[in-house]
């Protein structure tokens, strides 16, 4: 599913080499936990793959299900199936939760030349899947992220995987500042979509 | 974005088509309309005026109104305290009155209007023939019937529902029509919100305005319909002078549209607009401005001119005006619609939205007069500098004495995008009493990378992440307006933006 293949990477505005060739094959259907000390490169990792600015790749490859992603946009990968759930998920204040997934999945589904999803079937999903991972309706309609808790904003971004129902996951420390029953929600909910 | 494909409607040539593409490719409504067109000679002098008023067929009084306005003219100075910079004006270099030749003859009803008007404004999505709306019987679901007064260039061409209206008792109609057909109601209330003396350009708009709106509900009416009117300015070199003026009866209520559109030229062109807007007791009026004028190329060549004078008294009681806008076009952009808050109770509201993107510069904002005891203002304003554009809020809160009890909110908030560009805020407060209480919070944000990238790891693209988070930031602002002008506005929005990240 996921080649990583002797990758090199550097921060873009410094001589800083991060990634010294990293390997790395994933099957589907496979759990792989990345650890580290602190600053060893995980986030990095992370965020090349999903395609954030500021980093520059020297050498090696990656490929998703054998097309390369790393000379693709960010919106390219997620359309592709990759999806990061942030460590830190930032705030959007003024959009509402709802509005932002509907607009994410219509966005992927363009990108695909699939058929956007309508609002009625929109709704009814999202409200099983929210359901699930007990975010309430009034979380839905808040802005983004804005005066969730920890543990509210690691759900959210669970949420937002089972809405897009991507191929590969990486979940960069989804488990930091959850109390027990939150990591539970949580792992219930990654587990879901890995066998869903 | 889809957004920005140019939609070929029937009798678009091709060459038109690229033309407008290659200019900038996002400004939909760059193309112009062939159409014969009568001009006065160019420049201005009291010939000129003169002009303008027996082209309109206006009685003595309004001329003499004219003439004093232009004598005053000529006496004073451009002003230059505000916010931007522009070449200067050369005020002989230009037309003050243009309109279709067909149009010389005033049309007995829309049947006798040049197709090729009527065509302009299908083009530009607006429903001028009110029998097609009519005819259907079934209105497809969630059809909102609006009354249009479609002005191109200088002229007013058609005015729909008129019938219909005048059975409620609403005078919906042009303000040259409202000279000659209503001249009581003219006489009292013009320039009464806007003194000729007022400033500047309201004193050239008095001596040179040719058309524009005039709107009076009487007592206890609720307007049936929204009114709205539309000003297309499609001639070359000419100024645009409207004149609208709103009276709402004790009351009453109206919803006022005003939308705004202009093809793409080199050369910039002049909007001098006045509006007055009159309440009596217990009268409410709602305003709603959704302005794209070409706001010229991203080095800030053509683009038009904005410079206008809004002005709502609330001399009645309990009266509430609102004004909303979305100023999203023009290279330069001067305007303050406010509120003289003069009868007890009464009420005034500005929402405003001003994206500066490019070479745009954009000083504006509203003033907030409290005269009356227990006044009540909110001020929401939204600014968005992205490209090299300079982004200036002025407002000013000002309660008298005699203002007892009166309160003020303000909420001025400035986004930037990119680095290059730039947001001011000039607040003045005056309070003259001891018993007002003034609100004002700033805030000032830039577009967060972050957030950017969050939204783009979720299969958005640059430019729908940015419209995206835009539109959160204007959230506030685009809930008060009219819902057919809130999804056109979004859309403006996101169209005004399209690269100004990276």
């Amino acid at each position: 599913m996921l080649n990583i293949k002797n990758l090199h990477v550097k921060l873009e505005e410094e001589d800083k080499q991060i990634l010294k060739g990293v390997n790395l094959s994933l099957e589907p259907g496979k759990v792989h936990a990345i650890m580290g000390p602190n600053g060893s490169g995980k986030s990095t990792l992370s965020y090349v793959l999903s395609g954030k600015d500021g980093y520059e790749v020297t050498d090696g490859s990656a490929q998703l299900e054998g097309v390369d992603i790393l000379d693709m946009e960010a919106e390219e990968r997620a359309a592709a199936g990759l999806f990061l759930a942030f460590q830190y998920p930032v705030e959007i204040p003024g959009v509402g939760n709802m509005t932002f997934l509907r607009t994410a999945v219509n966005a992927q589904r363009k990108l695909r030349g699939e058929e956007e999803m309508s609002a009625g079937e929109f709704l009814k999903v999202v409200r099983a899947k929210a359901k699930d991972l007990k975010i309430d309706a009034d979380m839905l309609k808040r802005p983004v992220n804005v005066g969730f808790s920890g543990g509210e904003k690691k759900r959210n971004e669970i949420l937002q995987m089972a809405m897009l129902e991507p191929k590969m996951c990486i979940l960069d420390e989804t488990d930091s500042g959850l109390d027990v029953d939150a990591m539970k929600l949580v792992a219930q909910g990654v587990n879901a979509l890995r066998d869903g | 974005m889809a957004m920005d494909d140019v939609q070929v409607k029937d009798g678009v040539d091709a060459e038109t088509v690229e033309a407008v593409k290659a200019l900038s490719g996002t400004y939909k409504y760059g193309w112009n309309t062939e159409i014969e067109m009568e001009y006065a000679p160019k420049g201005l002098s009291e010939d000129i005026v003169r002009l303008i008023s027996s082209k309109n067929d206006e009685p003595e009084w309004m001329l003499d109104w004219r003439l004093a306005a232009y004598r005053r003219w000529l006496e004073l100075k451009e002003p230059d305290w505000a916010m931007v910079d522009y070449p200067t004006i050369d005020f002989q270099d230009q037309y003050y009155y243009a309109r279709p030749k067909s149009m010389e003859e005033k049309p007995k009803s829309l049947d006798d209007v040049d197709p090729k008007l009527l065509e302009t404004y299908k083009k530009l999505g607006i429903p001028l023939k009110e029998q097609a709306l009519l005819a259907g019987v079934e209105a497809p679901e969630g059809e909102r019937r609006v009354a249009v007064d479609a002005v191109f260039d200088s002229v007013s061409v058609g005015t729909t529902f008129q019938a219909e209206l005048r059975k409620a008792g609403v005078i919906f109609c042009s303000i040259s029509e409202a000279i000659r057909e209503h001249p009581e109601l003219v006489r009292q209330y013009l320039g009464s919100v806007v003194p000729v003396s007022d400033n500047y350009y309201a004193t050239l708009n008095s001596a040179v305005f040719s058309d524009g709106s005039f709107v009076y509900i009487p007592p206890g009416v609720r307007c049936p319909m929204e009114l709205s009117t539309y000003f297309r300015i499609n001639a070359e070199n000419t100024g645009q002078f409207e004149r609208t003026l709103i009276i709402a009866d004790k009351e009453s209520y109206v919803s006022y549209l005003e939308g705004c559109t202009a093809p793409q030229r080199d050369v910039a062109q002049l909007h001098a607009a006045v509006v007055e807007l009159v309440l009596l007791d217990d009268a409410e009026i709602k305003y709603s401005t959704v302005q794209n004028w070409f706001p010229g190329d991203e080095n800030g060549k053509g683009g038009i001119y904005n410079f206008v004078t809004k002005r709502a008294d609330c001399r009645g009681h309990r009266s509430k005006v609102m004004w909303t806008q979305v100023e999203t076009g023009s290279a330069v952009t001067w305007k303050y619609p406010s509120c003289v808050l003069r009868g007890d109770d009464s009420q005034g509201e500005f929402y405003s939205i001003a994206i500066a993107n490019n070479m745009q510069q954009a000083d504006t904002g509203t003033k907030m007069v409290h005269l009356g005891k227990n006044t009540k203002s909110r001020i929401v304003s939204k600014g968005i500098s992205a490209g090299r554009a300079q982004n200036t809020y002025r407002g000013l809160v000002s309660m008298h004495p005699k203002a007892k009890n009166s309160r003020n909110y303000t909420q001025c908030d400035s986004l930037l995008i990119g680095d290059k560009c730039g947001a001011h805020t000039v607040p003045y407060i005056e309070v003259k009493n001891n018993s007002s209480r003034v609100e004002h919070e700033a805030t000032t944000s830039k577009v967060d990378d972050d957030q950017l990238f969050y939204c783009r790891s979720r299969g958005m693209d640059e430019e729908e992440a940015v419209a995206l988070v835009v539109n959160g930031f204007c959230k506030e602002v685009l809930q008060a307006l009219p819902m057919e002008f809130a999804m056109e506005a979004q859309a403006l929005v996101a169209i005004s933006l399209e690269g100004s990240v990276g």
